[in-house]
């Protein structure tokens, strides 16, 4: 019986694909393409007899960061890549499941969710039945480097090996594809957010300055990078000068924020040097012809590529649309379900 | 009589699960044998379950790390080089042994002198290896799989180790069989058991096989010349009493990588049966002619064999024998050149390129 509902209320529904990412979440619409790009914050607020009530969610969230008053926090559920809160992260698909469905409380849509690849059996179950409980009727779980890789465009059904490099908030996924298996990956705890934490740090110890996150990622996007270009970049940054308590503004290089990221961008191509290494030659050698493809918002990062290719000399590109890769890949699959059957993990 | 000592190496890139049933088997079916386990620069999950498995091993167990994957067939003879026993035993980690498979090889081994012993496989993936002829528990073949293979120490000594840069298959095995047996070791397939495999991992696009495919034929022809399909046609009034030369040099012919279809006339196949000439190798092939038309089917076979392998050289018995459909034949004596000759022309069914 139960499972007729389910039929019928699927009928009106939507397929989703959702990237669960430690600093975003994006939601792929079938037939509509992304229509949700929001903050993975959530706000809570602490009641009296100790339950948390879900306050806002996403953009609006992540704007009462370092803002809320005492009952209220905002979280955010995804750490490292991983989901810390499953009840909190319930909470959220629901609230993303409802609103791509315009707010219709009987919907039972068929639900593709990314997850970190070796996420072990009890996280997928834990994944899995938070969806369920969140509305979904049937969901399937695909790794993210799969997803992206897909999303890239790579052959990832033929023999031939191809090598992923998810670069996201939380994590750093290195995984080489062939038929539509991951034949090995590799993952670093280390991504955009620590990029933007070791900024913070440098400034604060060379400049005696003190930095948000947000001004944090604003240097990184603009002229952060990982390897020497033509030119040394400039910004102004405003933050509060540590000694005297008062707003400051100075002006960083892009020699200098490179100098911040060493440790990071060093996490993250030791770990595609490894990968490279771990891999059997067969596949390796494909990977030599078609090239290292990076994804994620760190691939983004100025001249990361180009310190790819001089350390592995290897080619090394940048996906097409490097920050949607994962979603939109989880979103092809949703149009071929035996595609999906296929590189689905089982939980 | 003293037990030989016996290594069994296992190369072993990720997979843990299947591995972990794979080497559970082995200890729990080999006694007495020692496991050499190669790491070939495998994930750190496999690398945990390695390692929790290697401390109970103690003496009975070597764990060699590489912390690159060098190829299997480096991986192989890194293992080998730390062999230092009778007997090495190559098994995949997709493979699960069964009780009495190590004896079954060994024994087999023992009683041919063969350097080199493969079982038999069964599974859908498993490797195509030729069947032995009914009765038989061995016969002496070209063709080996790495999925299981028995190595004698000493003559490993004398050839060496595997050529890592061959395409770590068909060619590689083919020249490590050709190169065992000019030091004048055997190659044998082991029956009636069949070891269960599940599908051995392959990787690389298939334009790279391929062309690595080619590539280690070609170094395979340019060394030891290209392997060729013969048919014989004693006649119907060759004695088989007269045939033992032949059917060495047959024997030999075969031993370095040729293949043979013998064509014979009903009493002739029952006669080599009863002398074991049916099992002496499975690069030989006995084909029965029909009782009725006997050289109408000579001619069909030897069309129907024409047309699948380009190149087959037509022998007849004895000057005075006429084969039936073959324009141009060579002669027994003519045979043993033709063998030892290294042409670089191939025969028809190696062209065949990977699917």
């Amino acid at each position: 019986m139960l499972k007729m509902f389910d039929y019928l209320f699927g009928m009106f529904s939507n397929d989703l694909a959702i990237d669960l990412g430690t600093a975003n979440t994006l939601v792929y619409l079938k037939g509509k393409g992304i229509v949700v790009r929001e903050p993975s914050v959530v706000a809570v607020q602490k009641m009296p007899n100790g339950q948390q009530k879900v306050l806002k969610v996403g953009m609006e969230a992540k704007q009462m960061l370092g803002r809320t008053p005492g009952s209220i926090t905002a979280i955010r559920p995804m750490k490292d890549g991983v989901i810390a809160d499953f009840d909190i992260t319930e909470e959220m698909l629901r609230y993303f499941i409802h609103k791509v469905h315009n707010r219709k409380t009987l919907v039972r849509p068929r639900i593709v969710i990314c997850v970190p690849s070796g996420i072990t059996q009890v996280e997928k179950r834990a994944v899995k039945e938070s969806a369920e409980s969140a509305g979904a009727r049937e969901v399937y779980l695909i790794e993210e480097p799969m997803a992206a890789a897909i999303g890239a465009g790579l052959p990832i059904t033929e023999a031939s090996g191809n090598m992923i490099v998810d670069i996201g908030g939380g994590t750093t996924e290195v995984a080489v594809i062939s038929l539509a298996g991951i034949v090995y990956a590799q993952s670093t705890r280390m991504g955009g957010d620590k990029m933007d934490e070791a900024i913070v740090k440098y400034i604060r110890k060379k400049y005696n300055l003190q930095i948000g996150e947000r001004w944090a990622e604003k240097i990184k996007i603009e002229i952060g990078e990982a390897y020497p270009g033509p030119e040394t970049l400039e910004m102004e940054v405003k933050g509060r000068d540590l000694v005297s308590g008062i707003p400051k503004t100075i002006k960083v290089n892009s020699d200098e924020i490179r100098e911040s990221l060493k440790e990071a961008v060093n996490a993250i191509v030791d770990t595609v040097r490894i990968c490279l290494e771990k891999t059997p030659p067969e596949l390796a050698a494909d990977i030599v012809d078609q090239g290292i493809f990076l994804a994620g918002g760190g691939a983004l990062l100025r001249n990361l590529d180009l310190l790819l290719r001089e350390v592995t000399k290897v080619p090394v590109l940048i996906a097409e649309n490097p920050l949607d890769c994962v979603c939109l890949g989880s979103g092809a699959v949703l149009d071929e379900l035996d595609l999906l059957r296929r590189v689905a993990i089982s939980s | 009589m003293i037990s030989p000592i016996i290594d069994i190496l296992v190369p072993v890139w990720n997979n843990p699960f299947e591995t972990r049933a794979c080497l559970a088997a082995i200890l729990a079916h080999s006694p007495g044998a020692r496991l050499i386990i190669v790491d070939n620069g495998s994930s750190r999950e496999t690398e945990l379950m390695l390692e929790e498995f290697s401390e109970s091993l103690g003496d009975q167990g070597l764990f060699i790390k590489s912390e690159r994957n060098v190829g299997q067939v480096a991986a192989i003879n890194l293992g080998l080089g730390r062999s230092d026993s009778d007997y090495a035993v190559i098994v995949l980690p997709h493979v699960t042994v069964q009780a009495g498979w190590l004896e079954a090889l060994v024994s087999v081994a023992e009683s041919t002198g063969a350097g080199i012993v493969s079982p038999l496989f069964s599974g859908a993936d498993a490797p195509d290896l030729p069947n032995l002829a009914p009765g038989c528990t061995s016969m002496e073949s070209f063709t080996v799989s790495f999925t299981t293979l028995l190595l004698r120490a000493e003559m490993r000594i004398v050839a060496g180790g595997f050529d890592e840069h061959l395409d770590g298959n068909e060619w590689c095995l083919k020249e490590y069989v050709r190169r065992v047996a000019a030091h004048g070791y055997r190659s044998c397939i082991a029956g009636p058991l069949r070891l269960s495999c599940s599908a051995g991992q392959q990787f690389g696009s298939v334009q790279r096989r391929n062309e690595m495919m080619q590539n280690s034929r070609s170094a395979y022809i340019s060394g030891w010349g290209a392997p060729r399909h013969y048919c014989f046609y004693f006649g119907k009034g060759a004695d088989t009493g007269s045939l033992g030369d032949t059917v060495a040099a047959i024997l030999d012919g075969a031993r370095e990588g040729h293949s043979f279809t013998l064509l014979l006339h009903r009493h002739q196949y029952s006669e080599f049966r009863k002398l074991g000439w049916n099992a002496l190798h499975t690069g030989i092939a006995l084909q029965q002619l029909s009782l009725l038309f006997p050289l109408r089917d000579v001619q069909r076979k030897i069309a129907a064999l024409e047309s699948a392998l380009p190149g087959l050289i037509a022998v007849k018995w004895g000057s005075c024998v006429t084969f039936p459909g073959v324009d141009a034949a060579i002669s027994q004596g003519e045979l043993p050149s033709s063998i030892s000759a290294r042409t670089t022309a191939v025969a028809g069914h190696l062209q065949e390129a990977l699917p």
